[in-house]
């Protein structure tokens, strides 16, 4: 099932949460070889004190990951502005209460792999961007900015999203790294469902998504 | 002329062109209640970890009782609507909260007071790091409300961030400098004072409509505008562009 944790909800998800940044780090740093700030086996930044939303992929019992990404207003400060700020000053400089922010999208190949064997790692990329757009479509969100390989642009595809390149950069790892603007809309998500058969919401169906600390 | 590519709907930019002419923020929250014919609106400024403000900058319409009694009850130290929305950057449904056991009598005795029964509050989070939370409250239905927010969120969140902007220039007296617009905003906003609509200007700068909008949304937040034909006047005025 798919959730969103918010700050008032960080501690009661204090081990999911680790789950996540131990993911991060071995998704952006060990594989991608990204230059991303590392503390031991968890890969956290600056952006992550601002309190952003999480949108995470997990088992009933919210204990194991299977894929997760970040969501960031970009009125506030936001991680692809300052990165691109010095090699591409013209890339990310969108900026809207409904203009958000998406980073460090990622998937737990091995957990997956266990618990989904049908489902491939592409598919499940799939399914953790139908669960941003509707989420994004909840929240008045219309477009969101990303950073990505340029290899990823084929999984954007296939997911049935829609989107702009707005520009690449060098420096972050192997691969040049691109940002891209994508429309957050009912459009795309109907688009998307039909593009991956996928009938309904893929958010746990719970009223009480927030729960005060 | 309805929802111009990258401006906001009629009524929408109605209120907030009177929410921008009005004398204060005061006055800004009595705007948006009568606006939208709402129960109540409040803006309520965080504290800065640069510049801690003594007293808590709160503009509202809520009675001046309720107001009285949350500080005289120390409610805020339970409320769970401020509690989240100063922590959180996603807007979110006052149904969305885990009411606990300490703030039932807060809520019991807001409800009293006619806050209103339903609530959305908008966090606002600003390139400086300084927070504020944008409340609006009703006593609708619950699905008439759910209606009411996904129609006019998005300006809602506008107008939470320029009330926020001018919360800060009333308290630190100086308004922000004039923002700087990025290359392809320029373009953007040079094509729509040629007349160029959102398509003609996507065709031409080879991007989807979706993203030219969003270059066009930017810009006109960034000039505090509400439809993109203020947005071309004012930036011909400063002479970002040229007629």
């Amino acid at each position: 099932m798919f959730i969103s944790i918010d700050r008032p909800e960080y501690q009661n998800h204090a081990h999911l949460m680790r789950e996540m940044f131990i993911l991060r780090k071995r998704v952006f740093h060990d594989m991608l070889r990204w230059d991303v700030q590392v503390e031991g086996d968890i890969e956290r930044d600056r952006y992550d004190d601002l309190g952003p939303s999480y949108l995470v992929w997990c088992d009933p019992g919210a204990t194991t990951i299977y894929a997760s990404l970040r969501m960031l207003p970009t009125t506030g400060p936001t991680l692809l502005f300052d990165v691109f700020h010095q090699t591409a000053p013209n890339i990310a400089t969108l900026s809207a209460p409904s203009i958000w922010e998406a980073t460090r999208s990622c998937v737990h190949a091995e957990n997956l792999a266990r618990d989904f064997p049908h489902i491939s790692q592409g598919k499940a990329f799939g399914l953790l961007m139908l669960a941003m757009v509707e989420w994004s479509v909840r929240y008045g969100i219309d477009t969101v900015i990303g950073n990505y390989e340029p290899r990823v642009s084929r999984l954007y595809d296939r997911a049935g999203m829609l989107f702009d390149e707005l520009g690449r950069a060098d420096g972050f790892g192997e691969h040049p790294v691109c940002c891209g603007a994508f429309e957050m809309s009912e459009r795309v998500l109907q688009r998307m469902r039909a593009k991956q058969g996928v009938a309904a919401s893929v958010f746990h169906a719970g009223g009480n998504a927030l729960r005060a600390a | 002329m309805n929802s111009e590519a990258g401006s906001l709907g009629d009524l929408d930019a109605s209120i907030f062109d009177t929410v921008k002419a009005a004398r204060d923020v005061e006055a800004a929250v009595e705007i948006v209640r009568d606006g939208y014919q709402l129960s109540h609106a409040t803006f309520h400024l965080g504290h800065t970890p640069i510049e801690p403000i003594d007293a808590p900058y709160v503009k509202s319409t809520y009675p001046p009782e309720w107001l009285g009694r949350y500080l005289v009850k120390r409610y805020f130290l339970v409320d769970p609507v401020a509690k989240a929305g100063f922590e959180m950057v996603r807007p979110f449904y006052w149904h969305e909260l885990d009411i606990k056991p300490e703030a039932a009598e807060l809520m019991v005795d807001a409800e009293k007071h006619g806050i209103g029964s339903q609530g959305y509050s908008i966090p606002v989070l600003d390139k400086d790091n300084r927070r504020s939370l944008f409340t609006v409250t009703s006593n609708a239905g619950r699905r008439e409300w759910d209606a009411f927010v996904s129609a006019h969120q998005a300006a809602l969140a506008e107008i939470a961030f320029f009330i926020h902007t001018r919360a800060l220039a009333e308290l630190y007296g100086t308004e922000r400098p004039f923002p700087h617009l990025s290359e392809r905003e320029i373009e953007c906003l040079a094509l729509t004072a040629q007349g160029k609509d959102s398509k003609d200007i996507a065709a031409i700068l080879d991007l989807s409509e979706n993203t030219t909008k969003a270059y066009l949304k930017t810009v006109r937040i960034k000039l505090q505008c509400s439809t993109m034909a203020q947005a071309v006047a004012k930036a011909i005025h400063h002479r970002i562009i040229s007629r």
